[in-house]
């Protein structure tokens, strides 16, 4: 009976060590759960901006805007000014051609003011390609604003820090 | 009985020993996870615009001609690490040190005001600091670019938020 007794006493302690341990071990791995998921929001938003920049960066490398090979050897992120100018006048033969309700560049360095005209390009800040009207989330990268410039004597490249600025009409999934 | 309370004194010493070792496993799991999560805050993101920005920076054309020719900033640095001049005598580590200042200053504003809280920029060419700017606060959120170029020029740009 005494013996029965001490057994029961052992299986009940296991039992009630066993419970505690799982109890236990589900809280610290739901502590770690926490700590781990706790920067996923962050990350999300910080993966849609990069992906917003890519998208705007696969435009300015688009045939319409990148510098190819006339500014010398092949850059990345460079936008020919001078092409760019030719397609603000042929813009309507683009409607519909990107999914995008606006296009702008904005010169950031060296730094100048006022919308881009006939009479004051490239001397200008804001140069406005396409613009809908619609409303829409601005993204932008920093690119290079190149174009053929003269001195009088002869005729050179100059690039420029800017930024390409693309509306798309909804945030981005 | 008073084998029952042999057996149940030994029952609870096997239990605080049991205890003692759950205890040790539990810190030692949180002492990993702990270390875990530092080693990945450390790692900092790559950040797109960053690159954007150092490739566009490396390709401005800086009043500083050579030779008579307009040359791009990356080929301006090289003059700097060769210790060289522009052609109206200017040192080209000062047109450097100009052309990145005005660069930095209009393309990154810093501030509370302003998402980005602090930069660093620097260019290291063969291990030793050609250039070394930075602005702003430095916090525990940065983004920022490294980029290597051929004989040992090395650019970096780090932008905290």
């Amino acid at each position: 009976m005494v013996k029965n007794k001490s057994g029961q006493v052992k299986v009940q302690q296991m039992a009630f060590m066993i419970l505690g341990l799982t109890i236990f071990f589900v809280l610290v791995g739901l502590f770690a759960l926490s700590f781990m998921f706790s920067g996923v929001k962050e990350s999300k938003a910080l993966l849609d901006k990069q992906q917003a920049t890519l998208l705007v960066q696969k435009l300015a490398n688009s045939p319409e805007f990148s510098c190819g090979g006339a500014f010398g050897t092949e850059k990345t992120n460079c936008v020919d000014l001078d092409k760019v100018w030719a397609l603000k006048s042929k813009i309507n033969d683009y409607s519909g051609f990107w999914d995008i309700k606006g296009i702008e560049i904005l010169k950031i360095y060296p730094s100048s003011t006022g919308e881009c005209s006939s009479s004051n390009f490239p001397n200008c800040e804001h140069l406005t390609i396409l613009n809908s009207g619609a409303l829409g989330v601005d993204k932008s990268t920093f690119v290079s604003l190149c174009r053929k410039e003269s001195d009088g004597s002869r005729i050179f490249d100059k690039c420029e820090v800017g930024k390409l600025i693309v509306r798309f009409s909804n945030e981005l999934k | 009985m008073n084998k029952l309370n042999k057996m149940n004194k030994k029952a609870q010493s096997e239990m605080v020993g049991f205890g003692i070792i759950v205890i040790i496993i539990a810190v030692l799991i949180l002492v990993f996870i702990s270390f875990s999560l530092n080693t990945n805050s450390n790692n900092q993101p790559q950040s797109y615009e960053s690159e954007a920005f150092v490739q566009s920076y490396l390709q401005f054309t800086p009043i500083c001609e050579k030779n008579n020719r307009h040359i791009t900033n990356l080929e301006l640095i090289k003059y700097c690490k060769n210790s060289d001049t522009c052609d109206d005598g200017k040192s080209a580590c000062t047109a450097l040190n100009e052309t990145t200042i005005g660069i930095l200053e209009s393309s990154w504003k810093t501030g509370t005001d302003y998402p980005v809280k602090g930069y660093e920029f620097s260019i290291i060419s063969q291990g030793t600091n050609l250039l070394k700017l930075s602005k702003g606060n430095k916090t525990s959120e940065s983004r920022g670019s490294s980029q290597v170029f051929s004989e040992g020029l090395q650019i970096d740009f780090t932008s905290y938020y």
